[in-house]
C-alpha cells in the first residue's frame, strides 16, 4: 500500500453560472429532437407552447428555449427561431443534452488539470455551492492572478469555461461532466473571483494506478473551505501523479494487472522483500508529499526472474520447514505464481539443482542436511 | 572403545554426499565430526528423559541424558538435521545415501553416547560394543530402511522447532529386505532369534543388555538350557535378575558383564556356527514395538570371528552368577539399588519437544 501525506496549496474559483448536467431521456433532448425536425424553418416560442404545453405555457417555452441558446445546444434569429446549433447536433447524435441543474454562486477547487496539481495531468474539479451572502474573504479579481505555474490549471478551467466546454467536477464523490455557464453575481458584483487555500492532504494507492483521497483538511483559519473535507474524501483519481511518485519509489510502472513490475535488473533487497513477493515498508519525500510505501504486489518479468527471486530466499523459505522434492516444487510453483508468471512448473531437476547448489552454499552442515533432505529422501 | 573410535574415522573419510547415523539417543556429538559428509541425518528415538534415565546403564549415563536437549539443538545448529522418531532404537551408520551414491554401511551396538565412543574417567568403564561392517547389499538395504525410517511417524525434528501433532499419514510401505532384520513392522528380528534357537544342535551363546523373564525368546532360550550348553551374559542389574535367574535355574551358564551392551545371539560356534546381532533387547520393547535393527550371519561369513572373538574375550571376565533363592522383586528395586540411586537424582520430565512433519 502506498500512502502519502503532505500539505498542497490549491487553487479555487468562485463563479456565479448556471451548472447543466449531460442527461439523457430529458425535455431538452425532446426539444433538440424538434428542432431537427422542423430544419431550417425553426422553431419559435409559440411552436414549443403549442406543442409541448398545449399553448398553456409560454413562459416557460420561453424560458426553456433561451437555456437551450445559453448552453450553445440552439441558435436564435432576429425572428425568434431556434435551429439546431453544433453541440445541439452532437447532443442528439450522443443522445444526451445538458440540462439545466441549478443556479448559484459556486466554489470551485482545483485538485487537478495542471502540472502543480493534486493530481498531475487529470482534469479535477471539486465543486459546492455556496450562499450568495457567504464572505469571501481575501478573494482577488482574475485579472490578478500570479502568472506561476500552480495557477495553470486554474487558468485552464477558467478557458474551458468560456468556451463552453464542459468541465469534470466531482460532486457527491461522482465525477460529473457538467457545463457551466457564467454570469454576472449581482450580490457580490463579479464574475469570476480566485484565491488559494491550503490544505492537509492523505492518499493512499494499492499500486494499481489509481490514488484515493482518505482526507482533506483546510489548514488553520481556513474555515470557509471546510465543505470540500467531505467533498474530495474517497475521491479516486489517476494521472501522473503516480507516474510522477513511482520512480521516485524505483518501482516502476504500474501494470494494469495492480501489480508493480519491476526492471530486469539487479535488484536491490535492501528495498524489496522477496520472500512476501512485495516492497518493503520504506520512506520517500517528493513533490512535498511524505510518501509510505506498504506491501505491493510485484511481479516478475519471466519465470527466471521469479526462480532468481526464490532462489534469493531460498533460505528463508526453505529453512522454515524440512520439506520433499515434491513440497519444494509446490514452495517454487507458488511463488512463481505469486510473482505473476501463470502455467509454469518447476520440474524436479530444477528443483534437485536448486537444492543441491543452495545446500552447498549453506552455512553448516545442519542447514545444508535440512535443505538437502528433499533430495535425500524424496 | 578406541578401537570402534578408530574403525568410525575410517569408515567416515571418504567424501560422501549424505550420510545418516542411527540410535536411540546422543549424549556425544564429536564423532559424527569424522563423517566426511556434505549432508547428515541423525536419527534418534524422541523417548522422554525419564524413560533414558531408567534405561541408562548407570546414573552418569543417565544424567548425561539430562543434557539432551541442548545437545541435540548444537547437533541441529551445526552438524546435521536431527529427527527424533518414536520407538527408534537401531543403531547404525550409513555413508552414501544419496541418490547415485555407493552406500556403505555399519551396526554398531553402541550408541552416540560417551560410554560407547569415549575415553572416560577412571573408574569408569566403557560399554561392551560390537562393531560389524556390511557387505554392499547389506548397505543398500540399509539405505532403504533408513528411507523408511525418515518416514516414520510419529517424528519430531528438532530445528526447525516444530511441537504441534504430525498430520495423520498413511505408514510407509515396510522395506524389502532380506539380509537385515527388523521388529517394526515385520517382527523378523523375533522370529530369526527364535528360528537360531531351534536350529541351535550344541550351544548357545545370548550377550544382552536387557532381558525379561516373560519374554517369549527368553522363555524359549530357558527351555533349550536343559537341553544344549546355553551361555547369558548380561549386566545383573535388578531389571535383569529375575531373568538371569529364571535362565540360571533352569540350566543356563549366566555371567554377569556389567558393561554389556551388544546384542547377540552366536548358536553353535564350534561346529556350524550361525549369528544375530541386532539392536533389540529381549524385552517386549525389543522384540515386539521398537525400530530395531539385525543382520543376520550365516556359517560361511567372515563376520563371525569378530562375533567368536567379541563372546571369546569377555566371558573369563564376566564372573558366573548363581541363581538366587528368593527372586527379588521386579522395578523398583529395594532400597539402595541402581534404580533407587536413578530416582533419587530427582530428574525432571519434561514433554516432548519436537515433532517432525
Amino acid at each position: 500500500m502506498l500512502r502519502a501525506h503532505g500539505h498542497i496549496q490549491l487553487p479555487m474559483l468562485a463563479v456565479s453560472a448556471d451548472l447543466s448536467l449531460y442527461r439523457e431521456a430529458s425535455h431538452v433532448l425532446a426539444l433538440l429532437q424538434l428542432c431537427s425536425d422542423y430544419g431550417q424553418t425553426g422553431v419559435s416560442a409559440d411552436d414549443l407552447d403549442d406543442i409541448f404545453f398545449g399553448r398553456l405555457r409560454r413562459q416557460t417555452a420561453e424560458s426553456i428555449l433561451a437555456q437551450a441558446v445559453t448552453d450553445g445546444s440552439l441558435a436564435v434569429d432576429q425572428n425568434g427561431s431556434h435551429r439546431l446549433a453544433k453541440y445541439g447536433v452532437d447532443s442528439l447524435a450522443e443522445g444526451k443534452a445538458w440540462v439545466l441543474e441549478d443556479s448559484g454562486l459556486w466554489t470551485l477547487l482545483v485538485v487537478g488539470g495542471g502540472d502543480r496539481s493534486l493530481l498531475c495531468g487529470q482534469q479535477g474539479h471539486v465543486i459546492r455551492q455556496i450562499d450568495g451572502r457567504e464572505e469571501l474573504p481575501n478573494w482577488h479579481p482574475l485579472e490578478n492572478i500570479p502568472n506561476q505555474p500552480e495557477w495553470d490549471a486554474l487558468r485552464r478551467l477558467i478557458e474551458a469555461i468560456e468556451a463552453k466546454a464542459s468541465v469534470d467536477l466531482y460532486r457527491d464523490n461522482l465525477a460529473k461532466k457538467t457545463l457551466l455557464t457564467p454570469k454576472v453575481d449581482e450580490s457580490n458584483g463579479f464574475r469570476w473571483c480566485v484565491r488559494t487555500a491550503l490544505f492537509e492532504v492523505q492518499m493512499s494507492s494499492s499500486g494499481d494506478g489509481w490514488w484515493t483521497i482518505e482526507t482533506m483538511k483546510q489548514a488553520d483559519g481556513q474555515s470557509f473551505v471546510s465543505e470540500f473535507n467531505n467533498e474530495a474524501r474517497g475521491l479516486k483519481v489517476q494521472g501522473r501523479t503516480l507516474a510522477q511518485l513511482q520512480p521516485m519509489l524505483g518501482l516502476g510502472v504500474p501494470a494494469p494487472d495492480g501489480r508493480v513490475r519491476l526492471p530486469a535488473v539487479d535488484i536491490d533487497h535492501d528495498s524489496l522483500d522477496l520472500a512476501n513477493l512485495a516492497v518493503k515498508p520504506s520512506r520517500h519525500d517528493c513533490l512535498g508529499f511524505h510518501l509510505e510505501v506498504g506491501a505491493l504486489p510485484l511481479v516478475a518479468s519471466s519465470a527466471e526472474q521469479a526462480m532468481g527471486w526464490f532462489v534469493s530466499v531460498a533460505n528463508q523459505r526453505l529453512g522454515s520447514a524440512v520439506m520433499t522434492i515434491t513440497q519444494v516444487m509446490q514452495e517454487v510453483d507458488a511463488y512463481v505464481k505469486a510473482a505473476g508468471i501463470k502455467d509454469h512448473h518447476t520440474s524436479e531437476a530444477e528443483v534437485s539443482a536448486l537444492l543441491s547448489d543452495f545446500s552447498l552454499r549453506s552455512p553448516s552442515r545442519a542447514e545444508a542436511s535440512r535443505i538437502g533432505y528433499g533430495l535425500d529422501f524424496s | 572403545m578406541q578401537e570402534h573410535r578408530a574403525r568410525l574415522v575410517v569408515f567416515g573419510a571418504a567424501k560422501v554426499k549424505a550420510a545418516m547415523v542411527g540410535g536411540f539417543a546422543v549424549s556425544q556429538i564429536e564423532s559424527l565430526r569424522s563423517l566426511n559428509a556434505e549432508r547428515l541425518y541423525v536419527v534418534t528415538s524422541d523417548t522422554d528423559h525419564h524413560s533414558q534415565r531408567f534405561c541408562a546403564a548407570s546414573p552418569e549415563t543417565a544424567a548425561e541424558f539430562l543434557d539432551r536437549r541442548a545437545l541435540e539443538t548444537r547437533l541441529a545448529t551445526d552438524e546435521a538435521m536431527v529427527r527424533l522418531v518414536q520407538g527408534h532404537h537401531a543403531k547404525y551408520w550409513l555413508a552414501g545415501l544419496a541418490h547415485g551414491e555407493v552406500p556403505r554401511g555399519i551396526l554398531f551396538s553402541g550408541d552416540l553416547s560417551k560410554r560407547a565412543l569415549q575415553p572416560l574417567p577412571e573408574g569408569s568403564t566403557n560399554s561392551h560394543e560390537l562393531m560389524l561392517e556390511l557387505l554392499p547389499d547389506e548397505a543398500a538395504e540399509l539405505k532403504e530402511f533408513t528411507r523408511w525410517v525418515m518416514q516414520a511417524r510419529p517424528a519430531y525434528d528438532v530445528l526447525p522447532e516444530t511441537t504441534s501433532p504430525a498430520a495423520k499419514v498413511p505408514p510407509p510401505p515396510a522395506p524389502t529386505l532380506r539380509r537385515l532384520l527388523l521388529t517394526k513392522p515385520t517382527k523378523t528380528i523375533a522370529a530369526h532369534a527364535q528360528q537360531l534357537l531351534r536350529q541351535a544342535q550344541v550351544s548357545i551363546i545370548i550377550t544382552a543388555w536387557r532381558l525379561d523373564d516373560e519374554d517369549a525368546f527368553v522363555r524359549m532360550l530357558a527351555d533349550k538350557a536343559g537341553q544344549l550348553n546355553v551361555t547369558v551374559l548380561a549386566p545383573a542389574t535388578p531389571e535383569n535378575r529375575p531373568a538371569l535367574d529364571f535362565l540360571a535355574k533352569r540350566g543356563a551358564h549366566v555371567h554377569a558383564c556389567p558393561s554389556m551392551h551388544a546384542k547377540v545371539i552366536l548358536v553353535d560356534q564350534d561346529s556350524s556356527p550361525l549369528a544375530m546381532v541386532s539392536s533389540a533387547n529381549f524385552m517386549h520393547e525389543g522384540m515386539d514395538v521398537g525400530i530395531e535393527l539385525g543382520l543376520k550371519l550365516g556359517s560361511d561369513d567372515s563376520r563371525l570371528a569378530e562375533v567368536r572373538a567379541f563372546v571369546d574375550e569377555l566371558i573369563p571376565h564376566c564372573p558366573h552368577v548363581m541363581a538366587e533363592s528368593t527372586p527379588k522383586p521386579k522395578v523398583p528395586a529395594v532400597k539402595g539399588s541402581l534404580s533407587q540411586q536413578l530416582s533419587s537424582l530427582s530428574l525432571q520430565v519434561p514433554k516432548r519437544l519436537y515433532q517432525a512433519e
